[in-house]
């Protein structure tokens, strides 16, 4: 018999609305909400050291650490905006541009060319543009090439990582497809169909050349890269309840995490996409998973929780 | 002298030794009866058994009767004139053995003589076996010789030892038949055996016939199939015995299918009687060539029997009917679609019925093929582990992660639980949605228990479309989870519901099941509103706190927290308000009002009986439930009025409700209240009870009746020497 699945270690309740976004940072957990407020809670003590309303009660669709203690914001209302923390105090919004975004795709941060930027898609046709942080200038756009008027429909979520010195960037498209993009050569490598539907999460490991993506269906892909950088597809798993809003695979490289709609976290091996555990603890949909560098996962769901889980550490 | 007495005895002719010896046993005592005694063991020990037989085999003596006679009771005499010395020879199971290996002697002795084309007759031994069998040795000589005779019989091929059984069975005289051969049936252990020993004697002698299918089928009743198995077998396998066979099915399903017998024996008779049917439907079904006529024949029988059993009021009859009608037409329809198929939850008995349909195969067969079986799972097992070795070493070591259980991986329903009574409700009208009735149907109880005080205004429109529900789709729970509701409903709002269900009872365009439905949820709720509440106990009253009585109030609290050793803690008595006393009545009595009104629909008195038994089985409950209630006085003169009409009602189940309510009445009514309300009752009942006690054919009324009668006695001590302990 093997041992039953576990419970979460902590629920941090309190936020005002569902738990969009998560972010680990130190031991600071950021988060952010339907209704637009950001939270910043202390690991240790378990509680929120400062909220404010950040994207006019729109939800927050992402928050990533910057350099010199700021953090970066990204909210339905199309406008991103950067914050100065200040100790324990609300932080201060120092700059904020227009991302021309009203979709539901996280941005995500890089160092592209020395400078601090955010890959944001745009509502034109499955455009998506790299904007410097500090100029929020364009520095390179990705359209597709095809024919259709619609490109490949929205964009519904970005991974970016290297390999081989290469800037890579993968994307998961409303119609179904993930595409990798070179980001410095702006060209489109190779693409891989996963389902009919859009994909909801893609997530990729260069250590162990693995990526999954899901779609809203009841399937979870694993793939690889091959050495030319074409997507290769090598296991489906198919899980109880359909629809997968977020997959991460740990630092480690050992584990995947997913949330889905049914709010069950599944946890698998991240090689074989083996399925290791089921943890049932949100009443609602699981909207976010984060890893932090301990290992411990966060999960954000509709019921407005946040709960805190240490399995496999 | 002595030396020339024992050569006199023992190197003569044994057959008139034995007679010399034996008739001056009787006459003997001290020295003389000590030698005799010991003359008669050393005679026995010097195998003289089998050369009294075999003489007279060969030349027979008239006194042959008078040696036989003799010898079966020899130890009863030996031992009556031993008294408390038993003699080690004459001792019950050396005694066996001795005529075991004796008859054993003279057997292979007769063997031989006919192998070499001698006629030697058979008949004084098959007298002797008789005798032996009849009194009393039949079992024993059987578990010595059968084993030894199958095996002769397995090994040599020429037919003589099969003539030899034969004839052994075939010549012993009537009246000694009947114990031979059951013991016989009984041990033989596989139907293929049968024949070899029985032969076609069944056609010449008409005992052996009477006994083999009819005194053993349808009067004796044994626990083991064997028996059946062995008899039925060996009619249907041999080919000159067919019309014998169908005589006997024939009879066996008129029996099943005879009205009194279904009502009037017990069940275990019914089960023996089912198990032979299944066993003959078992070989009928092996061999298609039974004729049609015969299967058209059966099927007509089982029909009309069947309609019996499905109205008899005891479950597990009715289910026996359900199992043979289906074997039957299983025999007599080849389509499957024509052939009866019923729902009923399959026990130990029918499992054991269904086991029967397996032809039993030759026991020493099974054992050397079983053999064979077990070496070739043995060399699988070892290409097995290989398999797995190599599969081991395939698996990805870098994979440590050991997986959690995942079987609180479930489908998630779309539905969403009713929050509200109303929701619920409207949920459960919503017909098609199967989805939403399922789950409304799952959260009414708990909902209902939720909320008890919103329940008055809706109560009795819950009520009945939690009634009126039907099974539309597939919820193996749906009976049980509509069950709870209803009752949870009934317990909360009791003074809305019990009114409404009450007049359903009678009322017309209801099914039995649902009458049937109504009456358990009144019982069931009449327990638990009887039962004191968990949790919730009575205030006392505080009063406040006046000038006067301050002194007292201050005492008690320090009391309270005062610990006294020596004492130990007493134990609290949970308090609780009877929540059953104020609507006792309105469970009771409406059932009682119409019971005799014949609808369309319902005749409770007549063919509607298994209603009727729940009916009383309520009534029972409700009166239990009501004890210690001022009304319970009231409701034990009505109920003691209406069971006496009842009392001894055609039907086992009718009055085994009957019963049982006569048992709650007796535990609910206070003695004092039997003594004086319902004094003329208790004069009726004390004879009826021991009537039944003595009479009833059906064994559950029989210990009924004698638990009532305990219970009428406990009630008569406790009224009329209240100080004596009862627990005798």
């Amino acid at each position: 018999m093997s041992r039953p699945s576990p419970g979460p270690d902590f629920t941090l309740r309190g936020n005002d609305g569902a738990v969009t976004c998560l972010t680990f940072d130190g031991d600071v957990l950021f988060s952010g909400t339907q209704s637009g407020t950001l939270y910043a809670w202390c690991l240790r003590s378990r509680r929120p050291m400062w909220t404010v309303e950040s994207h006019a009660k729109l939800s927050v669709l992402m928050i990533a650490p910057l350099s010199v203690q700021r953090i970066l914001s990204q909210g339905r209302d199309g406008l991103v905006h950067v914050w100065q923390l200040r100790d324990g105090q609300p932080p201060i919004k120092t700059a904020s541009f227009k991302s021309d975004h009203h979709g539901f795709c996280a941005a995500c941060v890089v160092t592209f060319n020395g400078k601090e930027s955010v890959i944001i898609p745009t509502d034109n046709r499955s455009e998506i543009t790299l904007k410097d942080i500090a100029s929020a200038k364009t520095a390179v756009t990705l359209s597709p090439r095809n024919k259709d008027p619609k490109g490949y429909g929205m964009v519904m979520s970005l991974r970016n990582f290297t390999q081989n010195n290469r800037q890579l960037l993968l994307v998961g498209y409303e119609d179904g497809r993930v595409v990798l993009w070179d980001l410095l050569s702006q060209s489109e490598l190779s693409s891989l169909s996963i389902s009919e539907e859009s994909v909801m999460c893609v997530d990729y490991s260069s250590r162990i050349n693995r990526g999954v993506a899901a779609s809203v269906g009841a399937d979870i892909h694993l793939f690889s890269l091959s050495g030319d950088l074409q997507l290769l597809n090598m296991k489906i798993v198919e899980v109880t309840n359909p629809g997968f809003q977020s997959a991460v695979i740990r630092d480690d490289a050992k584990l995947v995490a997913t949330g889905g709609w049914d709010g069950r976290v599944r946890l698998f091996s991240a090689k074989t996409l083996k399925p290791l555990a089921v943890l049932c603890g949100h009443t609602e949909g699981i909207q976010c998973t984060a890893f932090s560098p301990d290992h411990t996962l966060a999960t954000g769901s509709k019921d407005k929780t946040i709960s805190l889980w240490s399995i496999y550490k | 002298m002595n030396e020339t007495v024992d050569i006199f005895f023992l190197n003569g002719w044994p057959t008139e030794s034995l007679v010399i010896l034996g008739h001056s046993l009787a006459s003997s005592s001290g020295y003389k009866q000590q030698k005799i005694i010991s003359l008669l063991e050393n005679l026995l020990t010097r195998s003289a058994i089998s050369d009294i037989v075999w003489e007279q085999c060969c030349s027979p003596v008239a006194f042959w009767d008078e040696v036989v006679i003799l010898l079966v009771s020899l130890p009863d005499r030996v031992a009556a004139k031993l008294q408390d010395e038993p003699s080690s020879v004459f001792e019950r199971d050396a005694y066996i053995q001795l005529i075991a290996e004796s008859f054993q002697k003279i057997l292979t002795k007769l063997h031989d003589q006919l192998s070499k084309s001698e006629n030697t007759s058979i008949t004084p031994l098959s007298e002797l076996f008789g005798k032996y069998c009849l009194h009393g040795y039949a079992d024993a000589l059987w578990e010595q010789l059968l084993p030894w005779l199958l095996s002769r019989l397995s090994q040599s091929e020429s037919g003589i030892w099969l003539r030899l059984c034969e004839g052994l069975i075939s010549k012993i005289p009537t009246r000694c038949m009947e114990s031979c051969v059951v013991a016989l049936v009984a041990q033989i252990p596989w139907f293929g055996h049968m024949s070899k020993f029985l032969g076609s004697t069944v056609l010449i002698n008409r005992n052996l016939q009477f006994l083999l299918t009819n005194k053993l089928l349808l009067i004796r009743h044994h626990h083991k199939p064997l028996i059946l198995q062995n008899i039925i077998g060996y009619l249907a396998t041999t080919t000159s015995l067919k019309s014998i066979f169908c005589k006997t099915m024939h009879s066996l399903l008129d029996v099943w299918a005879n009205a009194s017998a279904v009502k009037h024996s017990s069940y275990e008779q019914q089960f023996y009687i089912s198990q032979a049917i299944f066993i003959c439907s078992a070989f009928i079904k092996t061999n298609p060539d039974w004729g049609t006529e015969l299967k058209e024949d059966l099927l007509r029988v089982m029909l009309s029997g069947m309609q019996y059993h499905l109205e008899s009021s005891v479950e597990k009859v009715r289910i026996l009917g359900m199992a043979v009608a289906e074997v039957i037409t299983q025999v007599t329809e080849e389509s499957k679609d024509r052939q009866l198929q019923f729902q009923y939850e399959k026990d130990q008995d029918i499992e054991m019925l269904m086991s029967l349909l397996a032809i039993p195969e030759d026991p020493v067969f099974i054992h050397s093929q079983l053999e064979e079986i077990r070496v070739e799972a043995e060399v699988k097992e070892e290409v097995k582990e290989g398999i797995t070795a190599c599969a081991d070493e395939e698996l990805d070591s870098d994979d440590d992660l050991e997986p959690f259980d995942m079987t609180n991986d479930t489908k998630i329903n779309a539905v969403k639980r009713p929050l509200y009574l109303r929701e619920c409700m409207e949920g459960l009208i919503s017909g098609d949605a199967h989805d939403r009735v399922e789950i409304c149907l799952r959260s009414a109880e708990s909902l209902i228990r939720k909320h008890p005080k919103m329940l008055q205004e809706i109560a009795a429109e819950f009520m009945k479309i939690l009634l009126h529900l039907e099974k539309n789709f597939y919820m193996p729970d749906f009976v049980k989870c509509r069950h709870g509701a209803m009752v949870a409903l009934l317990v909360n709002a009791p003074s809305e519901c019990a009114p409404y269900l009450s007049g359903r009872l009678y009322a017309t365009n209801y099914h039995l099941r649902h009458r049937m439905d109504i009456l358990e949820v009144l019982a069931q709720a009449a327990q638990e509103l009887a039962e004191p509440e968990k949790g919730k106990k009575v205030q006392p009253v505080v009063m406040a706190l006046e000038a006067e009585n301050w002194r007292a109030v201050v005492d008690e609290r320090v009391e309270r927290k005062t610990r006294r050793f020596g004492k130990g803690r007493q134990i609290e008595t949970p308090e609780a308000k009877n929540r059953f006393a104020p609507v006792a009545a309105l469970f009771f009595f409406p059932l009682l009002s119409n019971y005799d009104t014949k609808e369309v629909t319902l005749d409770l008195l007549g063919a509607d009986h298994i209603v009727f038994s729940r009916l009383l089985h309520t009534l029972g409950i409700i009166m239990y439930s009501a004890v210690n209630t001022p009304i319970c006085p009231r409701m034990a003169v009505a109920l003691a009025d209406f069971l006496w009409l009842f009392t001894y009602h055609p039907q086992g189940g009718v009055r085994q409700a009957v019963l049982f309510a006569v048992c709650m009445l007796l535990l609910a009514t206070p003695p004092h209240v039997l003594f004086t309300d319902l004094q003329d009752h208790l004069m009726n009942l004390k004879p009826w009870l021991e009537d039944s006690v003595e009479k009833d054919s059906d064994a559950d009324c029989r210990k009924l009746a004698l638990q009532a009668l305990y219970l009428l006695q406990n009630s008569v001590k406790k009224e009329f020497n209240p100080n004596e302990d009862l627990r005798c």
